[in-house]
């Protein structure tokens, strides 16, 4: 089975363009019957991988890009958030303050990780998966 | 793209509804904050306070974490939360937010509780 590229996009390292992302997402969706609630447990994980590399990856500056990647395998959906930082920085809780991404990125996908590219334009990457369910068989 | 928090609170008798309408998120922190900083504060004989999502349609981490500071400083409150859709109410059980509060799929079945 081939994979569908869903969405193959680049956005600013400001908050809230991951919402452009989930918007885009949502629309590329639309087409198949998937449950909703797998649907948006996945978006909000990716929400929370994109926000990880505007803040953590590039450090906010705006014009460093975010890379998104999403393809859709059968009922797999996979996506690759790359970033131009360094290094492993999905951590756990700390204090009541932040932290709180890992433990929903953990809880609302099937699986993630990491990666650092060594190519000239060294790349920080998350891969995260989830099997969504049919809503046709909701009946 | 972010959509601005709006904070409107009611009274009804001993019960304080706050209606948000908006994103909660790193940037709308601080007037979540405000709910119990005094500003904008709860009145003082309230006791239920009702916190309606109806009109939320975007919740992350960072904003999970204000509202997890708002419940811990109103923990005196019986907190009790409305209208949240299925995904944010298990991210909030996720993050232990159902320890302060309760959750009810509408209004009416939040103040009858």
């Amino acid at each position: 089975m081939e994979a569908i590229q869903l969405l193959d996009m680049t956005v600013n390292s400001i908050y809230g363009e991951e919402k452009k992302v989930l918007k885009e997402l949502d629309q590329k969706l639309a087409p198949y019957f998937f449950k909703k609630n797998d649907c948006e447990e996945f978006k909000i994980a990716l929400a929370e991988v994109c926000i990880n590399a505007i803040e953590h990856g590039n450090e906010e500056k705006a014009e460093k890009p975010v890379h998104v990647s999403v393809k859709l395998k059968g009922n797999l959906i996979e996506s690759t958030v790359c970033d131009t930082g360094k290094g492993s920085r999905l951590q756990p809780v700390q204090d009541t303050d932040r932290g709180w991404g890992l433990k929903l990125i953990q809880n609302f996908v099937d699986s993630w990780t990491t990666y650092q590219t060594d190519s000239s334009e060294s790349l920080f990457c998350v891969v995260i998966s989830k099997q969504l369910q049919s809503s046709m068989m909701e009946v | 793209m972010e959509e601005e928090l709006l904070i409107t609170f009611e009274q009804k008798e001993d019960k304080v509804i706050v209606r948000l309408q908006g994103d909660i998120t790193k940037t709308s922190g601080e007037k979540i904050l405000k709910c119990y900083q005094g500003e904008e504060g709860l009145p003082n004989n309230a006791k239920m306070l009702l916190l309606d999502f109806a009109q939320v349609n975007y919740i992350n981490s960072a904003g999970i974490a204000y509202l997890i500071r708002l419940a811990r400083s109103l923990n005196h409150f019986d907190i009790r939360a409305f209208s949240l859709s299925y995904h944010y109410e298990k991210m909030f059980h996720i993050v232990g937010l159902s320890k302060f509060m309760k959750f009810y799929p509408s209004e009416w079945a939040a103040i009858e509780g």
